[in-house]
């Protein structure tokens, strides 16, 4: 199935496989929070196709 | 689906430092638990009380005055909220913008205090002098003089700041690795008031990590600026970037050194120096001049030789 990861303005399609979570998705840090859809999201949450994946950075500094 | 660890609803953050992870009640409850938990070893927040809340945009300003005005309903202080602009264009214009439309939200008035209007000059000005120090080194002392001289203006009884958790302990491992341990002695919840000098400052989010002050915002959809200071180097940078590293790696270190700073802070001895008011500003300061009065002095030698 496929996902997107959201980067700014920005959206690139990815395929991962059925069941993937959330948080292998993208890289998880210190520096910022996790969504999907918009909404703050716990890494082991088990995608479904088409969900928006999104790594914020909120922390700023290096 | 995973649960929260307290209660079995759908967990939407994994806290690394001990394992948990919580719903979104359970996390906003458990921040403001913190934030009440600080408030009350402080002591400041009552009825009638003036509180000068320091309001920048940011996520860590943001949820300390949302977190405030949802307590004030109970308990009847006064929060006077304060931007300082320290004339950043294209960063403090838009996070203004921000904070404004917090501050309309909570129906309370944001007050602006510029560089420009006191100074006369903002800080892109300062940018471009031939200096040795960087724009951060500035910066930090006037923001904090403006606040005590907006607290002075306002009859403010008490300033709060956003610092947090992760600022706590950035500065106790910057003021080790400087041996300045006459402002260790002074880095707790609290910087003490010298009456009509200096306005007591207090850090309501120490208990909460940075990284928790975003996720409050979140998920109380409180409007957050996101960008970051085109100024913001130096010191404290290269240690933020190791210690967000250090709890990648050993979860729960950055609650340990802030904790570490508030015990090394009581056991030692209080900062006996004497309290001089600044000949120039009238405020409080370690010697006949203060801080930021000295360092307007060093920029207006710089703007008169550029
Ligand atoms: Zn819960
Ligand atoms: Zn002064």
């Amino acid at each position: 199935m496929f996902v997107f990861v959201k980067s700014g303005e920005r959206r690139k399609r990815v395929v991962v496989k059925a069941g993937a979570l959330a948080g292998s998705v993208v890289k998880l840090s210190e520096v910022g929070v996790l969504k999907v859809n918009g909404k703050v999201a716990h890494p082991k949450k088990v995608l479904k196709e088409g969900d928006v994946v999104e790594f914020v950075r909120v922390v700023y500094g290096g | 689906m995973v649960e929260c660890s307290l209660c079995g609803r759908e967990a939407v953050v994994e806290l690394n430092y001990n394992g948990f992870s919580l719903c979104e009640g359970c996390f906003v409850r458990q921040f403001e638990r913190r934030v009440r938990k600080a408030l009350r070893l402080a002591g400041f927040f009552k009825r009638g009380a003036r509180v000068l809340v320091g309001v920048s945009g940011g996520k860590d300003s943001a949820a300390l005055l949302s977190v405030l005005a949802k307590f004030n309903s109970r308990v009847g202080a006064v929060l006077l909220p304060v931007l300082v602009d320290e004339g950043i264009d294209g960063y403090r214009n838009k996070a203004r913008v921000t904070a404004e439309k917090l501050c309309a939200s909570l129906d309370l008035e944001l007050n602006v205090y510029s560089f420009r209007d006191l100074f006369g000059f903002g800080l892109d000005e300062v940018e471009g002098l031939d200096s040795a120090r960087d724009a951060c080194a500035f910066c930090g002392v006037w923001r904090r003089w403006v606040l005590n001289k907006a607290a002075v203006d306002l009859h403010a009884d008490a300033v709060v700041v956003g610092h947090n958790a992760d600022d706590v302990g950035q500065s106790f491992l910057m003021n080790l690795l400087r041996n300045s341990s006459s402002v260790l002695s002074r880095s707790g919840l609290e910087s003490g008031g010298v009456k009509g000098l200096f306005v007591p400052r207090f850090k309501p989010l120490a208990f909460n990590l940075e990284r928790e002050s975003a996720i409050y915002c979140f998920l109380r959809d409180i409007p957050f600026y996101l960008g970051g200071c085109p100024y913001y180097a130096g010191f404290r940078v290269g240690i933020k970037d190791f210690l967000n590293e250090v709890e990648g790696v050993y979860p729960g270190s950055k609650f340990a050194l802030s904790k570490a700073s508030f015990e090394v802070q009581k056991a030692l001895p209080s900062d006996k120096r004497r309290v001089f008011k600044c000949s120039k500003c009238g405020f409080s300061s370690s010697s006949d001049v203060c801080m930021a009065c000295s360092l307007r002095d060093e920029v207006g030698v710089l703007f008169k030789k550029g």
